[in-house]
């Protein structure tokens, strides 16, 4: 079947058979239907702040992902129509009913969503993303589900381990990787961004009064390092969990009020509950299945698990590129912070306080007269905002201000910018060399030699 | 630099490897960061929003209601007799009333806000249409409450009225015909009616509602006051030198494009308006009261002394610019050097009013923009 299984190699045999070792699929029930729920509740925030409108289809301009150029947003309100189909998708997938369909077209339209326009990257969309297609191959509509129930699919008791393994795993990442990226003098050292972000939320009622405080900064810029770095091995262990639990619920809502995060705290939240016991899921799938069902259906039927073996290599290779991709900003010189190169993707949260100015430069070649670009009248706020620090956003508007100006008649149009960007409260610099004609560089995966080198504050 | 990195690299280390000792050892002094004794003194926003209401909005605003009535006055005794000496104070009371409009327009927020957006579009819309306002004048029953074009109504319509084309030796008193005298008092009515409105609401509830809410989160009033400084601050150089001077991108030069193009007191529009930025981001009232300004707020955060000592010269560099601008009519010397020096300049300082600022405040730079992560 699969040359995976051909392996000989004693280790890999043990790490197969550890990972189909049969467990209860409660902790994959109540995932689901936490996460379902979530997702509504993101989807129906979404359209209650009008983002669908404003975000998506508004804008003339969109920022796209390297790679996925060719991702436009539906014309019209036909994007409703998607955030519908997601609705329905969040609904079907908490009530376990078509899981997998609904959990597969939940997966594609939300990333479809989430490709529209780079701007909006946020590393809590990306997890929902990954999470979302981990779902599709996990059967976790096999007990407490419309599907079990109704359109009667046998339903499981048990499942293989790594069902539920890969999910502790990629929240293994998350924090272990957000943790070890605030291992930097930035943060630790000068308790920046933080001293920058805490004075500004005084106001805040009952806690605001310890913000005023540098100390606070420093106490709370490595309590977020060891918090996001250790807890997972708090997770880990009977012991420890309850009160490993009460400090993600401690840290979440905390970063949940001081910071315009969204639905993220309670994603997270909700999420890291798989790392409890079968036992404590199974009493909250029977307190749910007395609610909705009137029988029990699930003592009475024996143990099944789903042994689709050639998913294996995918499944391995997938974890793999979550575990590695990540550190691919090692390859690239200079800082990441700064440069942004391998910035995305790798549970970078919360972690500087970067802001610009972006003024670009359009020069025709034929006559030589050389205009500047108001910015706020091709990008909304918020992609000026986010595009006026980011190389290769900045890149992507100089493309689209070249095609723009071709196109109303101006001969070989040459872009250049000048952009100043402060870094933790760093005097600004310029990102890039402002002289170098950006209409003529691709983007890519090299380096982008075009952006000047950061500087310490001298 | 890789020099300064590796010095990083390892205070980093050091400091991570000695805290993780101590929490290893369980030692009980933990007070290893009491060392840092820079905790800083609050600073307190709400005398920010409150000096800034009571200093510099409210009397500025009540100034323009002032001159808007006279100029209100002028045009009502200029429309009963359209004398030459009239007019000359009809013009006279324009001028002022256009000087004060520079030292609000960067309120356009709460009251400020109105139907057709900040207040900013309904009386300092330019250039004007020409062409159109001449039509709607012949229009018997033109409503300009359900008009939405933005250029045929407001201060510089006025101006037009009043002015006429700098180039045209068209007597304007012998030519006042009653649709000019009906429309120009329908542009006045509307641009008095908004801007009483707006000082009413500010004197009765919205004061208090703008000094209560001192957090930085957007749409607070910290945040809605900062984003229109910006927003009138890029207006003078986007709008006011750079689109008429030719230097923006794909734009030819246009001398009718200038601010106050008839009464051709563009430079001193200019000087007024920068007047106002400054006034915002020092506290300074318009006679030179010092009062808690966003310079102080700088300074209390991190890094924010080192980003005011660096706008004050070149703040200084503009203001020399600007009273080095042609004495002539702007529109006829886009192509000074100064003109585009001012340009460059005021672009120089962009950076500091914008990004500089509003990352070192905390402050968001928009509504309803999104979550972060």
């Amino acid at each position: 079947m699969s040359s995976f299984l051909a392996i000989k190699s004693p280790w890999y045999r043990r790490f197969i058979s550890k990972m189909e070792r049969p467990v209860s699929i409660a902790p994959l029930v109540t995932f689901r239907i936490a996460f379902g729920f979530i997702m509504f509740v993101s989807t129906v925030r979404y359209l209650w702040m009008g983002w669908v409108d404003t975000q998506l289809i508004q804008p003339s301009v969109h920022f796209h992902y390297y790679g996925f150029e060719w991702v436009k947003p539906l014309p019209g309100n036909w994007l409703y129509l998607v955030f519908f189909l997601l609705l329905l998708s969040t609904v079907a997938i908490t009530i376990g009913a078509y899981y997998r369909f609904f959990a597969t077209l939940f997966f594609v339209l939300f990333s479809y969503v989430e490709l529209i326009d780079l701007t909006y990257y946020l590393n809590h969309y990306y997890f929902v993303s990954v999470v979302s297609f981990m779902m599709i191959f996990v059967p976790a509509n096999r007990s407490l589900s419309f599907d079990v129930a109704v359109r009667k699919v046998n339903p499981l008791n048990q499942v293989s381990a790594w069902c539920i393994a890969i999910f502790k795993i990629q929240i293994a990442i998350v924090y272990v990787y957000a943790g070890v990226a605030k291992i930097n003098y930035d943060w630790l050292v000068q308790a920046l961004p933080l001293s920058i972000w805490l004075p500004a939320k005084t106001g805040i009622p009952l806690i605001g009064w310890i913000f005023k405080y540098q100390f606070t900064a420093y106490l709370l810029s490595w309590f977020g390092m060891l918090f996001d770095t250790f807890i997972i091995l708090g997770l880990l262990f009977k012991k420890t969990r309850l009160p490993a639990y009460f400090l993600v619920i401690i840290f979440h809502l905390m970063t949940g009020i001081l910071f315009q995060i969204g639905i993220f705290p309670l994603v997270m939240i909700l999420g890291v509950a798989i790392f409890f016991s079968s036992e404590r899921h199974q009493r909250i799938i029977t307190k749910l299945e007395t609610l909705f069902y009137k029988k029990t259906a699930s003592t009475s039927v024996e143990p099944l698990q789903e042994r689709n073996r050639t998913l294996y290599p995918f499944i391995i290779c997938f974890m793999a590129f979550q575990i590695l991709f990540p550190w691919r900003y090692l390859l690239y010189p200079g800082n990441v912070f700064w440069t942004e190169e391998g910035y995305r993707f790798s549970w970078r949260v919360m972690l500087m306080e970067k802001a610009g100015t972006a003024t670009f430069f359009v020069k025709d070649g034929e006559n030589g007269r050389e205009g500047s670009v108001r910015n706020a009248q091709f990008l909304n706020p918020h992609q000026e905002k986010q595009m006026s620090m980011q190389p290769d956003m900045i890149l992507q508007y100089a493309h689209f201000l070249d095609e723009y100006y071709l196109q109303k008649g101006m001969k070989d149009p040459i872009v250049r910018a000048e952009c100043e960007v402060t870094l933790n409260g760093r005097r600004s610099r310029l990102l890039i060399d402002p002289t170098i004609d950006l209409s003529e560089i691709k983007d890519g995966w090299k380096p982008k030699d075009w952006i000047t080198p950061f500087q310490e504050n001298e | 630099m890789i020099k300064n990195l590796s010095i990083h690299t390892w205070i980093t280390a050091i400091a991570l490897g000695s805290i993780l000792m101590i929490v290893a050892c369980g030692d009980d002094d933990t007070n290893v960061l009491d060392d840092e004794p820079n905790d800083s003194a609050e600073f307190d926003r709400t005398q920010l929003l409150e000096s800034l209401a009571d200093s510099l909005i409210i009397p500025n605003f009540e100034s323009l209601q002032g001159s808007i009535n006279s100029l209100n006055d002028a045009i009502l005794t200029f429309n009963g007799e359209t004398t030459q000496q009239n007019l000359e104070a009809a013009k006279s009371a324009w001028e002022q009333a256009a000087i004060d409009f520079q030292h609000t327009s960067a309120f356009g927020f709460g009251p400020g806000e109105v139907l057709l957006g900040p207040f900013t579009n309904i009386l300092g819309v330019f250039p004007v249409d020409e062409d159109l306002v001449e039509q709607r004048m012949l229009e018997d029953n033109f409503d300009l409450s359900n008009s939405f074009d933005l250029d045929i109504r407001g201060l510089y319509t006025i101006e037009y009225l009043l002015y006429g084309d700098p180039f045209s030796t068209t007597d304007i008193v012998a030519n006042f015909d009653q649709d000019r005298k009906d429309y120009l008092l329908l542009i006045i009515t509307e641009v008095k009616t908004t801007v009483d409105e707006i000082v009413a609401e500010w004197n009765s509830t919205y004061r208090a509602q703008f000094i209560v809410d001192n957090s930085t989160s957007a749409g607070s009033a910290i945040s809605l006051l900062y984003n229109e400084f910006v927003k009138d601050y890029e207006i003078i150089k986007n709008l006011k030198i750079e689109l008429p001077a030719g230097l923006t991108a794909g734009i030819p030069q246009d001398p009718t494009f200038v601010e106050a193009y008839y009464s051709g007191i563009s430079s001193t529009l200019i000087e007024e308006n920068f007047e106002s930025s400054k006034n915002i981001y020092f506290g300074r009232t318009r006679e030179g009261l010092e009062f808690t300004g966003f310079d102080a707020y700088l300074e209390s955060v991190v890094g924010g002394a080192d980003l005011v000592a660096e706008t004050i010269p070149v703040v200084a560099q503009i203001d020399q610019t600007i009273s080095a601008l042609p004495s002539g009519r702007l529109s006829e010397n886009l192509d000074d050097s100064n003109v585009t020096l001012l340009r460059n300049q005021l672009q120089d300082n962009t950076k500091n009013f914008k990004s500089s600022m509003s990352s070192l405040l905390g402050i968001s730079i928009t509504f309803n923009s999104g979550d972060g992560d």
